[in-house]
């Protein structure tokens, strides 16, 4: 399992502009110790065991009645 | 017990609406209560404005509701008169006060989820519940508190009834304190990482979240879809199962609908334990749990042993991944959801709702499909786990209410851990699988503040876990015990 580099100002700068935020830096600074946070607790899910495991939400293409 | 002592108080049989309701009655359970109703011992009527009454007297201290329905209680009590009146009896529902969560749309009213974002919407229809609860003669007194948008476990709006410093849980906190409080008979949640059966669990009393897909969430406002689950807190177990059987069933509005043939939640539950397996972890559901929990939890285990339960260790498999399976699903589909009003309103959610939305539109794609794929994992070993065993019995949640200002646990071993995580730790895991799950109360720390055990079960397996749950509460009725509020 290969960590992620802990974010950083500019990586969460980046990373609203990719989401199409506006959020100024005194907002990101304040977020960047809970998305620290939170990319360490996500690391976890990318283990080696995951090999050719679908996700648990495929597509049906069964038509259901609404 | 005490509900044995209330039930003799109350007069067997009358003409018509003669008894008066007093707090003896208020105090019994749903199904105790419905049997009052149904022989016209009791009038709905009389019964609604006792109870909205006593409502109004603890909303000062409690502040579980976000709206009473008054006007609207009172047309369902006089309807429900006239069909009791008239022999037309509906089921334990009928005529009976109950409340529902901020996120259950009702048709005509708001729906805020507890926010400001929210503050003017008004639903056009009802939810699937509400349509239920309706068809079943049931009486909605009003709408409770919820964490913002149930993205919390502590709902803070809202005291608990044991002891009004401390927390009620969450997210669905004003049902369960509503409920502990004898305000109403029952009053439904929703449950994403444990917010049914947090509430259940520190005010007192019987939480259940039914499989995934069991209970239709439509008209409910969504925190994750992968994780939602709608259900039932009341005082008793049979309270649940009682109210289980109207809410069960398909429903193809809602995609995460189960198909599958619905149970009578009642004809197994006064069968015992005798002869059944059940399993004891020996890591995770024990570890970081407070002593007095752990002990509590451990005496219900030995008195179902005592009632003929057979008692299997067990090992959680992948214990590990349940919180980055819940938080990597949560919050990408949290965000989702919120992805226009975070946009152009975010000074308008609380501090902590704020965090998670605007950090969960920052993750990657890849995580979320990770977390996808691992809870596909956690599902076929749960299954192997669960080979030869009826249930699996653990703590709810590791510790009673906490105080309300209080943001983090320090335990013994020296780790500090948020109050979201810890009391979300033992709760995820029956989110993650989609597994039923029932927390029913097993009594008292020092502090006087209520703890309460879970009961896991099989796919569909909500019958089963509830016999187990009425086991043990035939023995200790514990949600008999009054909050002094």
């Amino acid at each position: 399992m290969t960590l992620r580099v802990p974010p950083d100002l500019e990586l969460l700068k980046a990373s609203s502009k990719t989401a199409n935020m506006v959020i100024d830096e005194n907002r990101l600074q304040q977020l960047l110790p809970d998305v620290a946070s939170f990319f360490q607790l996500l690391d976890a899910l990318h283990t080696d065991g995951l090999a050719e495991t679908p996700p648990s939400n495929t597509f049906q293409a069964r038509w259901m009645e609404r | 017990m005490v509900w044995r002592k209330l039930r003799r108080q109350i007069p067997s049989k009358h003409a018509g609406w003669s008894a008066n309701v007093t707090n003896d009655v208020l105090d019994l359970p749903l199904r105790e209560v419905a049997d009052l109703l149904r022989r016209r011992v009791v009038s709905p009527l009389e019964l609604v404005r006792n109870a909205l009454e006593r409502i109004r007297n603890q909303e000062p201290r409690l502040n579980a509701f976000a709206r009473l329905t008054e006007s609207r209680a009172i047309l369902a009590a006089e309807q429900a008169e006239r069909e009791l009146a008239a022999g037309f009896w509906r089921g334990e529902l009928h005529g009976v006060p109950v409340a529902v969560k901020d996120l259950y749309d009702i048709a005509g009213l708001p729906t805020t989820c507890s926010s400001k974002v929210r503050h003017d919407h008004i639903a056009d229809d009802d939810s699937a519940c509400v349509e239920r609860l309706l068809a079943a003669g049931a009486v909605i007194v009003g709408m409770t508190h919820t964490h913002e948008f149930a993205y919390g476990i502590m709902t803070p709006t809202t005291g608990n009834p044991w002891n009004v410093a401390h927390i009620p849980g969450g997210s669905s906190g004003g049902s369960g304190a509503t409920v502990a409080a004898r305000g109403c008979f029952m009053a439904m949640g929703t449950d994403t990482g444990g917010s049914i059966r947090i509430p259940a669990s520190v005010c007192g009393v019987v939480g259940l979240k039914p499989t995934f897909g069991r209970v239709s969430r439509f008209g409910i406002a969504s925190l994750s879809w992968s994780l939602d689950h709608a259900g039932p807190i009341a005082r008793t177990v049979g309270d649940c199962a009682t109210t289980l059987n109207v809410l069960a069933g398909y429903d193809s509005r809602d995609p995460g609908s189960a198909d599958v043939p619905v149970d009578d939640y009642l004809v197994e539950l006064e069968h015992g334990v005798q002869g059944l397996r059940i399993g004891v972890p020996s890591n995770f559901f024990f570890d970081r749990v407070d002593p007095e929990v752990e002990q509590l939890v451990r005496h219900a285990i030995s008195t179902l042993q005592v009632e003929g339960a057979e008692i299997v260790d067990v090992k959680i498999p992948m214990a590990e991944m349940i919180s980055p399976v819940e938080f990597g699903l949560c919050m990408p589909e949290a965000s989702a959801y919120h992805r226009d009003t975070i946009y152009s309103r975010a000074e308008l959610y609380q501090p902590d709702v704020r965090t998670f939305l605007e950090a969960g539109m920052l993750l990657p794609a890849v995580d979320y499909i990770a977390a996808q794929r691992q809870r596909t994992l956690i599902q076929r070993e749960w299954q192997a786990m669960f080979r030869g065993i009826d249930a699996i019995i653990g703590p709810s949640v590791p510790v009673a209410a906490t105080r309300r200002n209080e943001m983090t646990i320090n335990w013994p071993d020296g780790t500090e851990e948020p109050i979201s995580q810890v009391y979300v730790r033992l709760s995820a895991p029956a989110n993650v699988t989609g597994l039923p799950s029932v927390s029913l109360p097993c009594g008292f720390c020092q502090s006087g503040l209520p703890v309460g055990f879970q009961i896991i079960g099989r796919p569909f397996g909500e019958a089963r876990i509830l016999r187990i749950a009425r086991a043990y509460e035939r023995l200790f009725q514990w949600g008999a015990v009054k909050p002094p509020c």
